[in-house]
């Protein structure tokens, strides 16, 4: 019988800690325990089963370092798996009872870009241990203590991708309730329960007492069996040794808590031992476990935030989508991240709640940008994304990056369309947009919307995908074209809502073609949350799109005490003298004020042309600032004051050239990168302002980028001028190869490098054209080299 | 835990001057929220063999390690770090305010030295000072070892990446000699034989 069958059945009974027995048994602190499952099978053996006589069901193998990328040669991955689930085997089969469950651990690495495990590699590396485990003959996948979402998500892809069998998944949260990268457990809920797991739950971290409120939360959010295997109390530290002083008896009697409170399974982890397990088996065995609750929540996640639709209106971001945005086109053309990345943080700030995410244009390679810029804005938002696309292949790619649940967009009616996404829905989870139309268009009717929208439901189904896993959008036509476009589509949603399916608008295309448009969206926006809708695809720098939210939240008793609203008309009345200060561009820049360099230059375009503003208070403001810090009467931070109030200047007056045609004036082109190896690039990131100041157009290729990548970059843009960033002796290395590279490929490029342990004997013996030892000196030798050319 | 402002300026080279009051307070007050401030340790004795010693099964060489700990028979090995959400908040900033970015990191680095020395003194307070991997001729090498023998990555979610650098970067490991009865040790910048360093204190 597999454990499919049983689960729910019965109370399960998990092992404890295997540490504690392989120490007792010799195993010393320098040793890896999982080298025991070929020098000393017997100890394994003995202690799987001890556990199975305390009365377990589930032995973990011991594989919890096995990982690929974590083990060191000369252990190798396969073979120590293989032969840890054969000890398993062997001691259930003497038993004559239980399951063995491949124990995988997590990498030990933190995943790019965060750190520098590339995603799909940590996947390859779980995909060798439970690819090993499965042919060896495992009954069930425990992914466990795992304490970051990414790497969960890669273990449970792996898992999904490698075999067919049964996969539980435990957390290890701390005190506060977080995972160590900021998950928490109603966030970990929506992750997992999208992937399909088939247990969920809690082990190490904590002792029973604590795990409970965190039990409780977990509990409320998700339909899936849980999992509790509690270490035996917190930690403490006594002479440097971890121990662990919760005793049997106790131990016991606060996981009958969880038994009784309808945990499925229950065990232990570091610090208990088969005292415990005995002593918790005879406490629970008589609980029959309590029917799961399907929650059937509409949900979406980033890696720490969760959004659940239905509580309140909820704002999606549309700002990152090139459609009708000239500026947003050439940023995604010219590689420009921090511009989309400033995009995301912007939206942010003014209170959207997801962020929309489309990088389609016809000359990019749509699956290419989204795999790169997704896991980019998850460096700097932890709002949920809304991956949209309409290429098939670049929505795979999309959510496979994705870290969290993504709300993906779109589904429609059209049998190609759903044929593509479900599979996608049902392998990387997520909640999906799903549009009213079909192989003959955009109906004219309500009805007929709804009619797709049921059609859809049930083709849904097909694939075990529930309707609180769509999100209907019932397509705003504009009122120009149509009179009662607008009747239409919120009579649409009013019936969708009745079908207890959830909905959404792209609500700015009801004034398509009108002038003064923020006028109509925001009635339209009011009268659709009245009707019922869930979400809105918005502008949130517009102002009266987010009064009529701010207004309409307020008076449905939305926001509590009206708080939202009081802060957002508090923040207002504060905000006004700053713009009034009157002063002019180049003022403003010199003393490094953002706000007024804004309000100065938009004042300024009326009367002058950009490139006036750029010769006659730019240049003069930032060659002033430059001065004074070079003579060391102005400081760094305040030099970047100035650099970035100066950039704020400089897209208004992009912006402002762009309208008009006018050509942008450039230096030309520069490449910048923080060496492979390296993580540390705030110097990288400094050199890059100034630099754009300055007149130069940067790509900034990141940090820890590889030679090749460098290369690659400088060959596809043509570009000569070349700036390379290393913190330490260790990565260094890497600048050095990076250049030899670049000088065998492109022999006239001109190399710039800086970084804290660089001289400038080391860098012309490395092979550099220049040493800046500050970032102004770069803006100073990039002038010389383009005089020398 | 509140980051003295004092220090921020120094790691700015700010010291004798007093502007961007109100930018400073307001970068370490946002940093101090989004910190997650953990450390661990491990303790063990300190095994002398010929050309180098050994603690808790780590290896070290180079004669600096060696002077550093003479006065001792054990040793402690030290994690600290600020989190990921420290370099998350270091990058966001870098796109929208690059002042404001680099003195929250001038400020990551004041608070991480002030919660590691507070949690070193807590250890005991007959400590030597702290020193890492790639102090002195002390290989940094020795990082990964540094970080599996202190399960950094699963207490308290510290990595070294192949670069041999932590992730999160606000992040350090340490060892400390623990000295025996009656012996004491110079500490901070006068033991430090690196007397030309930007950031030395004045009158050491």
């Amino acid at each position: 019988m597999s454990i499919m069958e049983i689960l729910g059945n019965r109370l399960l009974f998990c092992d404890g800690g295997m540490g504690t027995l392989l120490q007792a048994q010799g195993l010393t602190g320098g040793e890896v325990p999982e080298a025991w499952n070929l020098s000393r099978p017997d100890a394994i053996l003995h202690a799987h089963k001890s556990y199975l006589e305390a009365g377990c069901d589930i032995v973990t193998t011991n594989t919890f370092g096995a990982n690929a990328v974590k083990l060191e040669a000369p252990l190798n991955c396969a073979e120590v798996t293989k032969a840890a689930v054969e000890i398993a085997k062997k001691a259930v089969a003497d038993a004559g009872k239980g399951f063995v469950a491949l124990d995988v651990g997590p990498s030990g690495k933190l995943l790019s870009p965060m750190g520098d495990l590339p995603f799909e590699k940590a996947v390859e590396g779980f995909a060798t241990e439970i690819k090993a485990g499965a042919a060896a003959g495992a009954d069930l996948i425990l992914i466990e203590t795992m304490s970051d979402l990414y790497e969960t998500k890669a273990a449970v892809l792996a898992a999904k991708e490698s075999c067919d069998l049964p996969i539980f998944v435990t957390l290890a949260f701390d005190k506060t309730g977080k995972l160590l990268t900021g998950g928490d457990a109603v966030s970990s809920a929506a992750l997992l329960e999208g992937f399909g797991v088939d247990a969920i739950g809690l082990n190490c971290g904590l002792g029973p007492k604590q795990l409970l409120p965190i039990f409780r939360q977990l509990q409320k959010y998700t339909g899936l069996p849980i999992i509790v295997n509690p270490n035996a109390g917190l930690p403490e530290i006594e002479n440097g040794k971890t121990v662990y002083k919760v005793e049997p008896d106790e131990f016991a009697g606060d996981m009958k808590i969880f038994a009784d409170e309808g945990a499925w399974i229950v065990g232990g982890c570091c610090g208990t031992t088969p005292a415990h397990i005995k002593a918790t088996y005879e406490k629970c065995r008589a609980i029959s476990p309590k029917p799961l609750v399907k929650k059937h929540l509409t949900w979406v996640s980033s890696y720490a935030q969760t959004v659940i639709f239905g509580e309140k209106p909820v704002l999606i971001g549309e700002r990152i989508n090139p459609t009708g945005k000239a500026r947003l086109k050439q940023a995604l053309r010219e590689n420009d991240d921090d511009y989309i990345l400033r995009e995301a943080v912007t939206q942010q700030e003014k209170g959207a709640q997801i962020l929309d995410v489309n990088a389609g244009l016809p000359d990019i390679n749509e699956k290419e940008v989204l795999a790169s810029l997704i896991p980019k804005l998850q460096s700097v938002t932890d709002l949920p994304l809304q991956t949209d696309t309409a290429d098939f292949s670049a929505m795979e790619s999309a959510l496979r990056v994705y870290n969290g649940r993504p709300l993906i967009n779109s589904v429609n009616g059209k049998k190609e369309s759903m044929d593509a996404v479900f599979p996608l829905v049902k392998k990387y989870g997520g909640t999906v947009i799903a549009l009213t139309l079909d192989e003959s268009g955009i109906p004219e009717t309500a009805q007929q919307r709804v009619d797709i929208a049921k059609k859809i439901i049930s083709e849904a189904e097909k694939y075990g995908i529930g309707k609180e896993n769509l999100i209907f959008d019932p397509l705003a036509m504009t009122i120009s074209a149509d009179a009662n476009a607008a009747k239409t589509t919120l009579e649409a949603v009013r019936e969708i809502t009745k079908l207890g399916c959830h909905t959404s608008l792209g609500v700015s295309n009801i004034s398509f073609g009108l002038p003064n448009r923020d006028l109509i969206n925001a009635a339209f926006f009011t009268m659709a949350m009245q009707s019922g809708l869930s979400a809105a695809i918005m502008n949130p720098n517009s102002e009266p799109m987010m009064n009529a939210y701010r207004a309409f939240c307020a008076l449905d008793a939305l926001d509590e005490n009206c708080a939202d609203y009081i802060a957002a008309a508090s923040g207002e009345t504060a905000k006004t003298p700053v713009a009034s200060v009157d002063i002019d561009v180049k003022t403003a820049v010199v003393r490094g004020l953002k706000d007024s360099a804004s309000a100065s230059a938009l004042k300024a375009v009326v009367q002058q042309s950009p490139m006036q503003i750029i010769e006659q208070q730019l240049i003069p403001a930032l060659d002033f600032v430059g001065a004074e810090f070079e003579a060391k009467r102005l400081y760094l931070p305040q030099l970047l004051m100035s650099a970035d109030a100066a950039k704020t200047v400089f897209e208004i007056l992009r912006a402002e050239m762009l309208k008009s045609g006018e050509k942008t004036q450039s230096k030309g082109k520069f490449i910048l990168a923080t060496v492979k190896g390296d993580v540390h690039d705030i110097g990288k990131n400094i050199v890059k302002v100034l630099l754009e100041n300055y007149g130069w157009q940067v790509n900034d290729l990141g940090r820890d980028v590889p030679p090749e990548a460098v290369l690659e970059a400088a060959k596809r843009d043509n570009v000569k001028m070349i700036g390379l960033s290393a913190l330490m002796t260790t990565t260094v290395v890497n600048m050095e190869a990076t250049i030899k590279l670049l000088k065998q490929n492109i022999p006239d490029c001109i190399i710039f490098v800086g970084g804290a342990v660089l001289t400038r004997d080391y860098a012309m013996k490395i092979g550099a054209d220049y040493y800046c030892a500050d970032a102004m000196c770069t803006v100073r030798l990039a002038d010389e080299a383009v005089a020398k050319m | 835990m509140k980051i003295d402002i004092k220090e921020v300026r120094r790691y700015l080279g700010m010291s004798k001057s007093d502007a961007l009051d109100s930018e400073i307070e307001a970068c370490a007050k946002r940093l101090e929220a989004a910190a997650s401030l953990r450390s661990t340790h491990t303790r063990g004795e300190i095994i002398r063999r010929d050309a180098s010693i050994e603690i808790c099964g780590i290896k070290m060489t180079g004669g600096a390690i060696a002077k550093h700990l003479e006065n001792c028979r054990e040793a402690c090995l030290f994690a600290a770090t600020l989190g990921i959400e420290a370099d998350r908040l270091i990058y966001r900033l870098s796109l929208t305010d690059m002042s404001a970015s680099l003195i929250t990191d001038a400020c990551a680095t004041a608070l991480l030295e002030q919660f590691a020395d507070d949690e070193c003194s807590a250890l005991g307070d007959n400590l030597t000072s702290r020193f890492s991997a790639g102090y002195g001729d002390l290989p940094l090498e020795l990082q990964p070892q540094f970080v599996a023998a202190l399960n950094a990555p699963k207490r308290i979610g510290v990595t070294v990446t192949d670069g041999l650098m932590l992730a999160p970067t606000k992040s350090i490991t340490a060892v400390l000699g623990i000295l025996n009865d009656n012996a004491c040790q110079k500490t901070g910048c006068a033991a430090c034989e690196n007397k030309n360093c930007d950031y030395r204190r004045e009158n050491t």
